[in-house]
């Protein structure tokens, strides 16, 4: 347990002492933590090394735990405990340490005396609990200051809320948060409250278990209050933004190989996973290029289309998309002015038609809407790294334990595919159809009156399932906007 | 009596116009290529020709009149009412047409928006049927690919292209050619008096629609749109620099100023409030 000053490894039980001073011969030790069929920890302070080691030995062997926090709560060593399988709680709890064995036994630490109504203290103690500790992992794909919150990719319905006035991650980042869910909430969507959080690579190698001891570098923890405020994305610079326009900022958009790995490893499709992270990634952008003008240059020669100028008022603060969409107005009542000067004018002169002519052809703002623009090139990056990555054998297997591409993107990626990601490509998507057919079929069977008594299950979700598979993600489909 | 009787007659054109009756398509095909004939000798000879005014049907002034008098872009307006009659019928009928098969099978399903939005009815049962005869037949063309593939490369790439190509989403080329036929009826409607003033006092065309009016007004018409457009451009510019700056206050009944410049410069979005959310029938819209 290096954190607290010990020099034993949590891996190395023998090496501890057999059982604390004054528990009773054979009671509290590494044997009987090992062998207990429940264990709970109940952490007033931190324990003493002799106890993590044990307990950590415990971890190893693939038998868990249950850790309830109160006062104390150091995010560095929930995430250790988090990270080797502990169940870990948050409870209204005094400063007492103790250590619960099968639900019978307990003991107070670090003395490790015997406790005299275990029974009754840990059922009260359990009684205690509010809510739960949680380690998420994923890249930080929306940011929202005015309600000091984030969301990650891969929890789209989770909102982790910093603690007021405290820094945000930036968007792109991936992160392994340890965030506290409280009891009580109702609905899909959930509000957690983010703790700490560290630098995590989507399939970089995790710590192994007994590497270290519960406690993770501190310093490498962020906690929201620790965060530089200054920080600044990745990418361009905003003053590059300003000069070159749009071009930067989609290179900084587009996924590498390591990110199509990452996204054929996580459920749906991965080129809608693609196309959905970097648009809300571009959103954001957008919001904070708007210092140099970003925003206000692009929209002034083009416009959103009808969908992405909805999401966009979602997803960007209405201060700052005001200020990118005046010059757009200004732009647009210019070229309006032309037409009203052109159209006053008697139309008998041939100068006056072809003004209006002239007029009416600048209407036509020249570029495309920009989030398409993004959405075009991440597609065809995405999809460009996904063939690449799919040619070795590693890649085939595992796209053939993800969920494969979804109708749309399936039909772009076969036009280009060489011959042998072509016949992975159609067997994987052939596969996946069969199955939602014979599912479909199930939910008409039980539909019907005669089978209608029959239990319900995950065939009744296969038009959902079907319409994901036809449409794309629902995240990466956007909104017609009318 | 002539007069009324006339109407009649128009309006028995219209609706059989409206039906997509065959032989209304015809007389009308035929009128407008005599016309622009007409217009075109006359232009070439300097002449004037005062058959060009357009007739006005009264069933399409009272559908301008109706759509004028609501919030919102009136193009936008029409297609939101046109999606939601069309998610609705398709759902209580066309799903299982064969026609509607057809079209869908042809097109891989609608466009990811409409697929969504088809899903939120919720109809399990009967989204479930159109997923399924996209899959089979998606399944079907796939097995041709893979049996194809490694024999006959003439086979295999013909099979591969049929699999590719598709056609555009039935739903959005019907939205389409609804708003086309809704710009043309709202650019005649126009040239009446009483229309044009109610659309002085309405919000008037987003930018996408209004761009398309212009390309195909003229005239007084002409002129109406676009200062009609110069003066909401103006005065949403006005209110936004407001919020830009940080002091602006929306009032509670009119969409924010963002909002209202999000709906100008990109098109208004609309809700549909249900009626039955059983069957998804709406009664009417309500803007954002």
């Amino acid at each position: 347990m290096t954190a607290n000053g010990s020099s034993s490894t949590p891996c190395e039980p023998t090496r501890a002492r057999a059982a604390l001073p004054h528990a009773a011969e054979g009671t509290l030790d590494a044997t009987a933590v090992l062998a207990a069929r429940q264990v709970v920890v109940v952490l007033g302070a931190r324990p003493p090394a002799a106890v993590e080691q044990w307990l950590a030995a415990r971890l190893a062997a693939g038998r868990g735990a249950t850790v309830l926090c109160g006062q104390w709560s150091d995010p560095a060593y929930l995430r250790g405990l988090l990270e080797r399988g502990c169940t870990v709680y948050d409870a209204v709890l005094g400063e007492e340490t103790l250590v619960f064995l099968d639900g019978q036994r307990g003991y107070r630490l670090p003395e490790g005396r015997s406790l005299p109504r275990a029974v009754a203290t840990l059922a009260a103690r359990l009684w205690q609990r509010i809510g739960e500790y949680v380690l998420l992992e994923g890249r930080v794909s929306a940011v929202y200051p005015a309600q000091g919150a984030f969301q990650l990719a891969e929890a789209e319905r989770v909102w982790l809320v910093v603690k007021a006035g405290g820094p945000l991650p930036r968007v792109g980042e991936v992160l392994r948060v340890l965030a506290r869910v409280f009891w009580g909430g109702a609905g899909a969507t959930q509000v957690f409250e983010a703790l700490a959080w560290w630098p995590a690579t989507p399939a970089g190698p995790r710590p192994p278990a007994c590497a270290t001891a519960f406690a993770a570098s501190p310093a490498s923890a962020r906690t929201p209050a620790e965060a530089p405020a200054t920080d600044r994305p990745t990418g361009p610079t905003l003053a590059e933004e300003a000069r070159a326009g749009l071009e930067p900022l989609i290179a900084a958009l587009l996924p590498e190989a390591s990110t199509v790995a990452a996204a054929l490893a996580r459920a749906g499709c991965p080129l809608c996973r693609l196309v959905a992270d970097a648009r809300a990634a571009f959103y954001t952008r957008l919001g904070t290029a708007d210092r140099a003008g970003a925003l206000a240059r692009e929209l002034a020669n083009s416009a959103f289309c009808a969908g992405h100028g909805w999401e966009a008022m979602s997803r960007i603060p209405a201060p700052v998309l005001a200020r990118g969409l005046l010059p757009a107005l200004a732009d647009r009542r210019a070229r309006v002015e032309r037409v009203v000067a052109a159209v006053r004018q008697p139309a008998t002169t041939l100068s006056a038609r072809r003004a209006l002519r002239v007029a009416r052809a600048a209407l036509v703002p020249p570029a495309a809407c920009p989030a398409c623009t993004v959405e075009a090139a991440v597609t065809e990056a995405g999809l460009r790294q996904l063939l690449a990555h799919l040619t070795p054998p590693a890649g085939q297997a595992a796209y053939q334990a993800s969920d494969g591409l979804c109708v749309r993107h399936l039909r772009l990626a076969l036009a280009r595919a060489p011959a042998a990601v072509l016949r992975l490509l159609v067997g994987r998507a052939r596969v996946v159809l069969e199955a939602l057919l014979a599912d479909i079929a199930l939910y008409y069977h039980r539909a019907t009156w005669q089978f209608a008594h029959e239990p319900k299950g995950a065939e009744q979700t296969a038009w959902l399932r079907g319409i994901a598979l036809w449409a794309g993600a629902r995240r990466a489909a956007g909104a017609r906007g009318r | 009596m002539w007069r009324r009787v006339a109407e009649l007659v128009a309006d028995c054109y219209a609706a059989g116009l409206a039906r997509a009756h065959p032989a209304a398509r015809l007389i009308a095909w035929a009128s407008q290529q005599l016309l622009r004939l007409g217009r075109w000798l006359t232009g070439v000879l300097g002449l004037p020709f005062p058959w060009t005014a357009p007739v006005l049907w009264r069933t399409d002034r009272g559908e301008v009149r109706a759509l004028l008098r609501k919030p919102g872009c009136p193009i936008c307006r029409h297609v939101a009412e046109a999606s939601a009659r069309s998610y609705f019928w398709f759902l209580m009928e066309g799903y299982g047409e064969a026609a509607w098969i057809d079209q869908l099978t042809a097109a891989g399903g609608f466009c990811p928006p409409h697929m969504w939005q088809l899903a939120a009815s919720g109809l399990a049962y009967r989204i479930s049927y159109v997923v399924q005869y996209l899959s089979e037949d998606l399944v079907r063309r796939l097995r041709v690919v893979e049996t194809s593939t490694g024999r006959r490369q003439r086979q295999a790439r013909a099979a591969l292209a049929a699999l590719v190509r598709t056609a555009p989403c039935p739903l959005c080329a019907i939205l389409e050619r609804d708003a086309r036929h809704a710009i043309d009826k709202l650019v005649g409607c126009l040239a009446d008096t009483e229309l044009a003033a109610l659309y002085e006092t309405a919000d008037g065309l987003c930018w996408p629609h209004f761009q398309r009016a212009i390309a195909r007004a003229d005239g007084p018409v002409l002129r109406l749109l676009a200062e009609h457009q110069l003066q909401q451009l103006a005065a949403t510019e006005r209110a936004l620099a407001a919020v830009a700056t940080g002091g602006a206050a929306a009032a509670a009944d009119r969409p924010s100023p963002v909002a209202r410049a999000t709906a100008l410069l990109s098109g208004w979005r609309f809700h549909h409030r249900m009626e039955r959310s059983h069957d998804g029938e709406w009664v009417e819209l309500d803007t954002v």
